[in-house]
């Protein structure tokens, strides 16, 4: 039998074809990537032109700042929550979408419908919670909740609302997403899977938890670590809504981070802080993907 | 060469061409329209082929700059780009571009906020060589003696360069809705106390159903740009610092310091509308207009969102007066200015813009249409008069630029933005009624003491 020979520029055809997009990736972000840590080792301040190196300085300041760690526990606990929150809606919301009763082609026109608010940009989005659904004065929801004899919402009464109400716009915004690759991962299930295990009895609730959740685990945990990165960086909505508040009870790591960096222009110590959450988030992420299996 | 491709080539060098001349290729400079006003006696065409670019505020201000941008070009032969951004990117935008020294900006709009963060690193210019280069400036033409001493003095930074020569001069004013004042046979409130006592009759108007607006609104967003600066604008009114920026020292946790948070939290909780407590100045402002409450503190620069039928209900309906004070109080003056980049390639030119947006004849053309101009010539100038709202406005102006204001406010520091941060934070933690004032004043104090403040006691009494 002849054996199939590859020519050298054949081999090397993919590290060449690849090599711009290394580059591109490499320049937008290992390098600022890399300057930051060296910024965070700086008493980086942009009122003075004066830089000078203090070591772990900065890194030791934030060790004892209960304003950072109460905004990476803000990050994780929110982030944690609002995935959640958004995995277990958007697999109901797929399930439905995927089963075979439905016609296709409503399937096909709520999954369109469900998608606007998610590929409107984050800030416009938040505007319009911010002025027309929350505001009491100028917003929906309170005219509603007026009508119903419900009472009303304030976003900034006491330290559930602005949390509460962040979470809600977040979980209405980004759960498209998840219905979307859950919904791709059920269509994809053999249906004479569903049909053997109907001829053995199953229930509507073993078919989830025996054969739809096993058989799309792999996508589950893909949307979960995708939705937890997107949710811990989360600024746009913060930034617009609460701006932190009341007090610093919204405040989330990439709030505080920006605040220090371009309000205060503490640089250098801004630097630091996105230096370890960068360390933290990536830690969290591998701790997750090692759990997935294609 | 075949015919057909000769024609083709024939037909693509017409298009070329085509193309050329109507993009503006090489031309031939058309006769510069005539410019009104007297330029004074310096050759303004010595930078003809410069190309300047000028970072600005997004602001009504900027928008009437932008009608006159192209007399200057005109005038002098130079190209200047406008970039205009909103406060936020401005000044982030602001700081890369000097603490990089790139010098990508050669003129920037410099904010009194501005003033000491860039002055004391080095990144703005001296001016005053400039104003006394005969070859660049016409003394007695530009008449610098035209600034109130109030307002020329904001453009000194404190080391003693002039950094920038101002164009605004801008401060609080009480906006009310005359109508209703009329009709419930309103005074004018001038103290605090006043201002409370008429929060308090609109309210029972409300209630009783005779009006629909609330009473009052403030900003309550926190952060030192929203609720900060006018938290810490009411206290100056009240003669009153939170915190002295120089020594370092917290006046927060006193009992000056707990009056005043009480007075703004109290006032906006029992009088505002409900809701309000994230509403920063454009809120504050669509409020207003949209004829939900009766009085708020806006800039006297801002008129102009209150007066355009096409976007405000309220429009020829708004009273103008100056802001109520406690005895002593006054209110930080605020002014927008052109300074020029250290780090410029070319600085000649860019005075020569500075010069040009800041003179008397420009000044007297613009001021009709922003209404806050910081020569005093044009307060009088029959196009400025007949374009303001009322001479209710002016007479307001007047008295803020004459007796109202304070030159130099503490607030005005580097260190300002971190305070105010800490400070307004708090104050919303009093609104969402998650802690007293009491409480919120002791956790402002003890975050200040963290970042190298020490507590104080306010002493200064009214004379």
């Amino acid at each position: 039998m002849r054996s199939v020979r590859i020519s050298k520029s054949d081999r090397a055809f993919p590290y060449y074809s690849t090599l711009p997009a290394i580059i591109v990736v490499f320049l937008v972000g290992v390098v600022p990537t890399l300057y930051s840590f060296i910024i965070s080792l700086q008493s980086y301040e942009l009122v003075s032109p004066v830089r000078a190196w203090v070591g772990l300085a900065n890194y030791l300041k934030l060790f004892h700042d209960t304003r950072f760690f109460h905004a990476i526990g803000f990050a994780l606990i929110f982030g944690f929550a609002a995935t959640c929150c958004e995995l277990v809606i958007g697999f109901l919301i797929a399930y439905l979408l995927a089963d075979k009763e439905v016609p296709s082609r409503y399937s096909s026109m709520i999954r369109t419908v469900l998608m606007i608010p998610f590929v409107c940009a984050p800030v416009v989005m938040s505007y319009t919670y911010k002025t027309l659904i929350y505001d009491r004065t100028f917003g929906y929801l309170n005219y509603f909740l007026g009508l119903l004899h419900l009472g009303s919402f304030d976003l900034f009464k006491g330290s559930i609302n602005a949390p509460l109400g962040l979470l809600v716009m977040e979980i209405i915004l980004r759960t498209p997403f998840l219905v979307i690759i859950m919904y791709a991962g059920i269509s994809s299930i053999d249906l004479a899977i569903y049909d053997a295990a109907e001829i053995d009895g199953i229930t509507w609730l073993q078919k989830i938890t025996k054969i739809v959740i096993p058989s799309i685990r792999a996508i589950i945990l893909v949307g979960f670590a995708l939705r937890f990165m997107d949710s811990l960086k989360m600024f746009d909505e913060i930034f617009v809504l609460t701006a932190g508040g009341p007090g610093y009870i919204t405040e989330n790591a990439t709030v505080f981070i920006v605040e220090q960096g371009f309000t205060f222009f503490h640089m250098g110590y801004a630097a630091a802080a996105a230096f370890l959450f960068l360390v933290l988030v990536i830690i969290l992420i591998s701790l997750l993907i090692r759990r997935i299996e294609f | 060469m075949k015919a057909s491709a000769k024609r083709a080539v024939a037909v693509l060098i017409l298009l070329l061409a085509t193309v050329w001349v109507s993009a503006g290729g090489k031309q031939e400079p058309s006769a510069k329209a005539a410019i009104p006003g007297d330029w004074g006696k310096i050759n303004w065409q010595q930078f003809a082929g410069t190309t300047i670019n000028v970072l600005n505020l997004n602001m009504p201000v900027a928008t009437v700059y932008s009608e006159f941008v192209k007399e200057f070009e005109s005038l002098t032969g130079m190209k200047v780009n406008v970039e205009l951004l909103n406060e936020n990117d401005r000044r982030k935008k602001a700081f890369i571009d000097f603490s990089s020294h790139m010098g990508t900006y050669d003129v920037q709009s410099v904010g009194f906020a501005n003033r000491e963060e860039w002055a004391v690193p080095g990144y703005l210019e001296d001016l005053g060589p400039y104003l006394k280069n005969p070859k660049l400036t016409d003394a007695d033409w530009y008449d610098f003696k035209d600034y109130p001493e109030g307002v020329i003095a904001s453009g000194y930074a404190k080391s003693g360069p002039l950094v920038y020569l101002p164009y605004t001069a801008e401060y609080f004013l009480l906006w009310y809705r005359k109508d209703i004042f009329k009709q419930l046979n309103l005074s004018i409130p001038k103290t605090f106390v006043e201002l409370r006592e008429t929060a308090l009759k609109l309210t029972k108007a409300r209630e009783a159903g005779t009006i629909k607006e609330y009473a009052w609104t403030e900003r309550q967003l926190p952060g030192p740009g929203e609720a900060g600066w006018s938290l810490f604008c009411t206290a100056n009114r009240f003669n009153f610092d939170f915190i002295d920026f120089d020594k370092k020292v917290s006046y927060v946790n006193t009992a000056k310091g707990l009056e005043v948070l009480t007075y703004y939290t109290s006032m906006v909780m029992d009088y505002g509308p409900p809701g309000s407590a994230n509403w920063g100045w454009p809120m504050m402002a669509e409020s207003f207009k949209q004829e939900k409450v009766v009085m708020i503190t806006g800039g006297n620069a801002s008129y102009t969102y209150l007066e355009d039928a096409t976007q405000s209900k309220v429009a020829g309906r708004v009273g103008y007066a100056p802001t109520p004070f406690a005895p002593c109080g006054v209110d930080p003056l605020w002014v927008w200015g052109w300074g020029i980049n250290k780090d410029s390639k070319q600085k000649e030119a860019a005075w020569l813009f500075v010069q040009w947006a800041t003179s008397k004849p420009l000044m007297n053309r613009m001021a009709p249409k922003y209404g806050c101009p910081a020569r005093v010539s044009v307060y009088s100038a029959p196009e400025y008069v007949k374009a303001m709202p009322s001479q209710e406005f002016i007479d307001a102006q007047l008295f803020m630029m004459t007796k109202g204001i304070n030159p130099y406010p503490q607030l005005i520091h580097e260190r300002y933005a971190e305070g105010a941060e800490i400070v307004s934070k708090e104050m919303s933690n009093i609104l969402a009624g998650i802690k007293t004032v009491a409480q919120a004043a002791a956790d402002a104090d003890k975050q200040l003491m963290a970042l190298g403040y020490t507590p104080g006691e306010w002493t200064k009494q009214c004379k």
